[in-house]
């Protein structure tokens, strides 16, 4: 027996896959909102919706959204917002450690570490064209 | 009630079978029926640190196959009462280990002891999952390395989400942090990581740190859990654990800083 770690019973239960095509989409789904740490080898997957992690979320845990993503916590793993292609999805970080971050399939590695001037900040990322922009928020 | 606690950490090496014996010696000492549980099938080895490896006739094996009874099994310590002990098999296969006969055993065993410590091998496969699965609390032992921390994160995933107590919607199992073989010298000079850093990581409550020490091999050669040692650092740091479990939470953490030497001790050349 293996143990999968796709941590299955985090996501919300109203979230089930639906046959975009023969089905009219609501104009929105809830909010996923999860409220304990994240940690390595488990994967949060807010179909439809956009994601709220109050937790930390380690190393080698994994966030995605087909909305934006919002972080209260560090994040140390991976976040991916606008998975289904919103290139208007965001990402709002209360401390930049990640080891990668994307925004409808444009990422970013931080092979040689976050920049100084990111690095354990409040930032958020958007896209504008094809660039990836990671922006200190000012408070 | 009885508890079952398992003593898990993902990485191997890190102290699990070393703790079980400390921990399970140390609830036995308090008056605690304990009974510590080997579910390291084919590399049988608490039974060598519980100093009992020549009593062994039956195993955890022969009980779930239903060849024996649990209290021909069952082992009684040599340094305490109220403890016993259930061998792992050496020469069976892991997969013999199922569920069912675990859950079965672990029912028979509420019935008479009031700690069930159960000692995880390593990994996160069938028979490290099969140790945590009725867990009631779990002890994460972990060192001061980025690698095993890593390996820890990864079991407090599995035991949130995959645990029967999350499976079945009850209260999560509770957590305790572990940091064993601590060496607070190699810490300030930034070669290991420090409690610090361990728990803004994990973020779990410390049961403790029990310091890195010589005299773990020397009571594991022979045969003493090292909770037993005579004016030893790792027997006081494990005593500490146990108060701390059965909610002394008054105890200060030692051990975490470097320890200044006295100028009679530096002239007499003691550690
Ligand atoms: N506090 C400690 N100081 C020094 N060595 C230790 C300490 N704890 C464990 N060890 C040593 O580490 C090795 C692995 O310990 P063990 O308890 O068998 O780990 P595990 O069960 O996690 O594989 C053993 O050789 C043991 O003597
Ligand atoms: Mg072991």
């Amino acid at each position: 027996m293996t143990i999968e770690t796709d941590n299955s019973n985090v996501l919300d239960p109203n979230t089930q896959r639906q046959n975009p095509v023969s089905q009219v989409l609501p104009t929105f789904r809830p909010t996923m909102i999860i409220n304990k740490p994240v940690r390595t080898g488990q994967r949060i997957y807010a179909e439809g919706s956009n994601l709220v992690v109050l937790g930390v979320v380690n190393a080698g845990a994994e966030l995605i959204a087909d909305g934006d993503i919002h972080i209260y916590a560090p994040l140390r793993g991976r976040a991916i917002a606008g998975a289904q292609g919103n290139e208007n999805a965001r990402i709002f970080v209360h401390s930049l450690e990640a080891e990668l971050i994307s925004v409808a399939g444009c990422f970013k590695v931080f092979e040689n570490g976050i920049p100084e001037n990111l690095r354990g900040k409040p930032v958020q990322v958007h896209l504008d064209g094809s660039d990836l922009i990671i922006q200190p928020l000012l408070s | 009630m009885s508890k079952v606690i398992v003593v898990t950490s993902g990485k191997g090496g890190v102290g699990k079978t070393t703790t079980s014996a400390s921990f399970s010696s140390g609830l036995a000492l308090r008056g605690n029926k304990t009974v510590v549980i080997d579910f390291d099938v084919g590399l049988r080895n608490l039974d060598l640190i519980m100093g009992c490896e020549r009593r062994v006739v039956y195993d955890i094996i022969n009980v779930i196959n239903g060849e024996v009874t649990l209290k021909q099994a069952l082992i009684k310590d040599k340094n305490c009462d109220n403890l016993y002990i259930l061998p792992a098999s050496q020469t069976r296969d892991k997969d013999a280990l199922n569920l069912e006969g675990v859950e079965r055993i672990l029912n028979e065993l509420k019935e008479s002891f009031d700690c069930i410590v159960c000692d995880s091998p390593a990994g996160i496969e069938s028979g490290a999952f099969t140790a945590m699965y009725f867990a009631d609390e779990a002890l994460v032992v972990t060192n001061p390395e980025v690698s095993s921390v890593r390996d820890s994160d990864r079991i407090l995933g599995i035991l949130a989400a995959k645990s029967k107590r999350a499976v079945d919607g009850l209260d999560p199992v509770k957590e305790h942090l572990l940091i064993t073989r601590y060496d607070p010298k190699r810490v300030e000079a930034g070669e290991m990581l420090s409690v610090t850093d361990i728990q803004e990581i994990l973020r779990i409550p410390l049961i403790g740190v029990i310091p890195e020490s010589e005299s773990v091999l020397q009571a594991s050669n022979a045969g003493t859990p090292a909770i037993h040692l005579d004016k030893s650092d790792v027997a006081e740091a494990y005593r500490d654990v146990v108060g701390r479990f059965m909610g002394d939470e008054r105890l200060p953490m030692r051990f975490v800083t470097v320890e200044k030497k006295s100028f009679l001790k530096r002239l007499l050349g003691g550690r």
